[in-house]
């Protein structure tokens, strides 16, 4: 689930990523766009200003070189209409001279008029108004030349002339010097142009290079917010192979680790269910109990589910009976191999004649301690053996030998004794030299006495409030049950304990042997 | 001060009050996982004519457990002149035996059952 969502989020991030990073780029074009469109409307505008000025200027120039040059004209058709009419004689042609040298004068107000309407400078405007006077003297002295030409009178024009030419010469020179201004007026407005031209350039330059510097600015920050994410990804996208690779890791670490245990599971309850087996199937069975002669038995055990190890004997022999209880410690097959041994050391031994409870034991611990040692494995146990001898009519006596649980002998008469064993031997298999500690004690028995046999599985049985079942509530029920043949007795005490454990776990192998001298 | 512990038991010996005492749960596998404390032990017994061993905090000890106190009482017994006093409590349910089995290993020790 969690590989999923982080999933579902990394694809969430890229999608976002992408988007931002396609933001960014539309963004840098806009911008880009935006200033290289500003900077050319500067330029443009700039150039269209300066062309316009330029085109004025230009139309303003032609205007004023052709109305000085129409003056200058006009003056000049005039002197030659009145030296024309100084050399004829023809009246009409005289007359026409007169007409045309009206129709100038008109030609040369015309054109002052226009030249005045243009856009001139003071000094040039001042020109024409000084001309103007100038102009009027000369026009004075042509007219009294004209009307002695009409009159005839040539002779006396001649002075006349030569004033009106001077004049007019000085006018002509005015006019020229005002051309020569007006052209060096010209060249300003060029050079004025020149300059707004390379001054627009240098603006279209610094803007240009503004804008180039702007969008490579724009561009790296583009590229560097790609990268920074492209670095986010890598580092997101590391991370979640990190994880995935970890999650991987312990994916398998966890199925291997459940194989392991399943197999581990699988062995160990195959174990248990092979040492419960061990434990069960070497069991002396019902018919070999009842052939002990003299002597009522019932055996009962129930192997636990945890712990398991408890085993009983009843061997016959001669004259009575090897009877044996132990438990082995801890479960399994190692306990049921234990288990086994112990029981083939002492039926095998009790083939021996006159073999001893005690040095059985002795041999039983040796053997044990050895075989657990190679077995690299700690398993000890308790080991109480009972031999059984009958005597004449209803006596007997039991000789008992090994460190058990205590022994309960309930009297014919209801009297209880318990005999503790701690003394009478050693754990088997704890050490090899342990054979100090063996020792063998007997009692005697008469007819209806009850020996009980157990292990710590009935004492230490546990009820839900986790109290134990104790000895005294065990020898209660003895008490209270003495006389009952063997088997209803420990079907009795079985039962107690049953009731007493009620839904509780059973922790421990129970195990139980009732003997009843008859 | 040599300690030997983990989340369920501690062994401490301390060899200027010539003492090791027991605490916790010792549930160790076999006599190879017990080696480090029958080390400990019998550093112990090397260094010292007079040790205390206090098991009255120790709530369980296994057969293992049990097998190597028996091993380290019959080497404390082979050492000429050397007293081991024994303290356990009457009230956890394995000691009474098994320290009472201590003692016939080593009939000098002096067992104290709180």
């Amino acid at each position: 689930m969690n590989n999923k969502s982080n999933n579902t989020k990394t694809t969430q991030q890229n999608e976002r990523i992408v988007f931002q990073q396609i933001t960014l780029v539309v963004t840098g074009f806009l911008l880009t766009f935006l200033i290289l469109g500003f900077a050319a409307n500067i330029v443009l505008s700039n150039l269209e200003e300066n062309y316009q000025k330029l085109d004025y200027l230009v139309n303003q120039n032609n205007a004023k070189a052709a109305g000085i040059t129409k003056l200058s004209d006009a003056i000049r058709d005039r002197m030659l209409i009145v030296y024309e009419m100084l050399h004829t004689d023809d009246y009409f042609e005289l007359d026409e001279l007169n007409m045309l040298f009206s129709s100038k004068a008109t030609e040369f107000l015309k054109s002052r008029e226009e030249l005045m309407a243009l856009d001139l400078t003071e000094i040039q405007i001042q020109e024409l108004v000084d001309q103007r006077e100038i102009l009027k003297k000369a026009q004075i002295a042509f007219s009294e030349v004209v009307a002695n030409a009409l009159n005839e009178k040539g002779v006396d024009s001649s002075k006349l002339v030569r004033h009106a030419r001077d004049v007019n010469a000085g006018v002509l020179n005015r006019l020229k010097i005002m051309m020569d201004n007006q052209a060096s007026l010209a060249r300003q407005d060029l050079l004025e142009a020149n300059r707004s031209y390379e001054e627009t350039r240098h603006k279209m330059y610094v803007l240009g290079a503004a804008g180039l510097i702007m969008s490579l600015f724009i561009v790296y920050y583009i590229i560097r917010q790609i990268r920074t994410q492209g670095q986010v990804l890598t580092h997101v996208m590391g991370q979640l192979e990190d994880s995935n690779t970890t999650l991987e890791k312990r994916v398998e670490k966890r199925t291997s680790e459940l194989l392991q245990t399943r197999e581990e599971n699988t062995r160990m309850s195959t174990e248990l269910e092979i040492g419960q087996e061990l434990q069960t199937v070497i069991l002396p069975r019902e018919e070999e109990l009842s052939e002990i002669e003299g002597l009522d038995i019932a055996g009962y055990m129930e192997a636990a589910d945890e712990i398991g190890g408890d085993y009983y004997e009843v061997l016959q022999h001669d004259n009575g009976a090897i009877i044996g209880i132990g438990d082995v410690t801890g479960h399994g097959l190692e306990s049921g191999i234990v288990m086994l041994m112990t029981q083939s050391i002492v039926r095998s031994q009790t083939y021996q004649e006159n073999q001893s409870i005690s040095s059985i034991l002795k041999l039983a611990n040796k053997t044990i301690h050895d075989n657990v040692s190679r077995m690299q494995s700690d398993k000890i146990l308790t080991l109480l053996l009972l031999d059984y001898k009958r005597n004449n009519g209803n006596t007997a006596t039991i000789t008992y030998s090994g460190q058990h649980e205590t022994i309960l002998i309930v009297r014919s008469n209801g009297e209880l004794e318990e005999i503790d064993t701690d003394e009478a031997g050693f754990p088997i298999g704890l050490v090899t030299e342990a054979d100090d500690y063996f020792k063998e004690e007997t009692v005697g028995l008469q007819k209806g006495d009850t020996v009980v046999l157990y292990t710590d599985g009935i004492t230490e049985a546990e009820n839900s409030e986790k109290q134990l079942y104790g000895i005294e509530r065990f020898r209660d029920v003895l008490s209270s049950h003495y006389e009952k043949s063997a088997n209803d007795l420990k079907d009795c005490i079985i039962e107690d304990v049953k009731a007493y454990i009620g839904d509780h776990k059973v922790h421990d192998d129970i195990t139980l042997v009732v003997l009843k001298q008859q | 001060m040599n300690l030997i512990e983990n989340e369920n038991y501690k062994v401490a010996y301390d060899s200027e009050h010539q003492s090791v005492v027991f605490s916790g749960i010792l549930r160790l596998g076999g006599m190879a996982e017990y080696a480090p404390i029958a080390e400990c032990l019998e550093q112990a017994v090397a260094e010292n004519s007079e040790l205390k061993l206090s098991l009255k905090a120790l709530e369980f000890l296994n057969s293992s457990g049990i097998a190597m106190l028996s091993k380290f009482v019959i080497s404390a017994r082979n050492k000429a002149e050397f007293s081991l006093q024994i303290i356990g409590s009457s009230e956890i349910p394995w000691q009474g035996k098994s320290l009472k089995n201590l003692q016939r290993l080593m009939p000098s020790l002096s067992l104290v059952l709180e």
